[in-house]
């Protein structure tokens, strides 16, 4: 056997049962990407100490041995505490942990990405209910973003496809997997405003932001296939 | 190696949990050797309850009846309603024999991942039960996982919304243990979660 994973950093994102008393665990490492890693015996008696690092949001170091995509687990410790997400922030963390599963590939190193997550979990930790949803929207929206370069279905933001750079006064619609394209203002066109404000990760006006949740969901449809975000259900 | 009516009774068996090919060979050569009484009367139940049992109209928990017996007891609060995740939660509440309130069974956690929504777990059949105002308050006793956590989230926010007072169950140092052994993550919870005496 040889050692695939050896102290490596990371969270993890699912678990699952498998078995009466084993795990299949969805981890999001920092040099590794996603890997899928078997727990064995996790739920066990013996083991109370694995289960209870075995959930989201707790920074890990793992090591695993294996050379299929389903590496055995052999060592889990954690690294810090585990941020505490509340309410609408722990249902952002499922977003962010969801679409991770969802797009990235297994085995892609994303250390970008991942300390973007990492940072966005603390901020998600000590967001308090009375500052609204807008800090979380916008973290939400850069992450989208961030995320869809890393899994290669970026485009320009500042330009169109025909070279022209993008005006705060024109609209833009989305041409998939080539960028974006001046349209008259209608259903499905976003403002120039917009897209640059997301551009600078400044999207400090609601509208900006309202227009480019509705344009990132358009972005993310086609990665995503005929199968609907579940954590999307628990925003309703 | 056996025949074929032996074969589907020893693979039947298998469907068990912590069942192999081993045991279910001996269980099913132990009820067709020494014991055909118990067999046949395994078999009436399992069928009998498969056919018969379903989930209580109100609380969402196995039974053959319409209400379950605990609902139906008049001696239960009717006011007080416990949230949980499982019939097994149930009867691990009653068995510590304190709880005198009612309960609801979701049958599971919201988990996006895995596909679990608030539609499967029955929250719409809760709402219809808070808004009908004889609740008072709701207990969130589902497991202290992060999707018991966020399931007990969002049944708050559906409870405040109908204006039932909303709890949550305590989490911290289990009775008898010791706090050396215990895990970070419940000592953090027992100390930010501390009561004055």
């Amino acid at each position: 056997m040889v050692t695939a994973l050896d102290f490596e950093a990371g969270f993890v994102l699912h678990s699952r049962a498998y078995g009466d008393t084993s795990l299949i665990v969805d981890y999001f490492s920092r040099t590794h990407g996603l890997q899928s890693l078997y727990a064995r015996g996790a739920k066990s008696k013996k083991k109370t100490g694995h289960r209870a690092l075995l959930n989201p949001f707790i920074p890990l170091t793992v090591s695993a041995k294996g050379r299929g995509s389903l590496k055995t687990l052999t060592s889990i410790e954690s690294v810090g505490p585990a941020y505490q997400l509340k309410g609408r922030a722990l249902f952002c963390g499922f977003y962010l942990n969801e679409l991770i599963k969802r797009l990235l590939p297994e085995d892609d190193g994303q250390s970008q990405l991942f300390d973007f997550y990492s940072d966005i979990l603390s901020d998600l930790a000590v967001h308090a209910p009375e500052w609204g949803d807008a800090p979380l929207e916008v973290r939400l929206r850069s992450f989208e973003w961030l995320l869809v370069q890393k899994v290669g279905a970026g485009f320009s933001l500042v330009e169109c496809i025909d070279a022209e750079p993008v005006r705060p006064n024109q609209y833009y619609s989305l041409i998939h997997q080539q960028g974006l394209q001046a349209v008259a203002p209608g259903e499905g066109a976003v403002s120039g405003a917009a897209l640059l404000a997301l551009a600078e990760g400044n999207l400090r006006l609601e509208s900006d932001r309202q227009e480019i949740k509705q344009f990132m969901r358009r972005v993310l449809r086609p990665l995503l296939g005929s199968k609907p975000l579940a954590s999307r259900e628990l925003f309703k | 190696m056996f025949s074929p009516l032996i074969d589907e009774l020893m693979s039947a068996l298998r469907c068990l949990p912590g069942v192999g090919p081993k045991s279910a060979q001996r269980m099913a050569l132990h009820l067709l050797e020494r014991d055909r009484e118990g067999a046949d009367r395994l078999a009436k139940a399992l069928s009998a309850s498969v056919a018969g049992v379903g989930e209580c109209n109100r609380c969402r928990t196995l039974t053959e009846q319409h209400q379950c017996s605990i609902c139906n007891n008049q001696r239960r609060t009717k006011s007080m309603l416990c949230v949980v995740e499982t019939p097994a939660d149930v009867l691990a509440i009653e068995q510590a024999g304190t709880y005198q309130g009612t309960y609801f069974v979701l049958h599971g956690h919201l988990s996006p991942i895995d596909g679990i929504g608030p539609s499967d777990l029955g929250l719409d059949q809760l709402q219809t039960l808070l808004a009908e105002g004889d609740i008072e308050e709701v207990i969130l006793a589902t497991n202290p996982t992060i999707e018991g956590e966020a399931t007990a989230h969002y049944i708050s926010e559906r409870a405040k919304r109908a204006d039932v007072s909303v709890s949550r169950i305590a989490h911290g140092v289990p009775l008898g243990g010791e706090l050396e052994f215990i895990d970070g993550g419940t000592l953090a919870h027992a100390f930010s979660s501390r009561q004055k005496i």
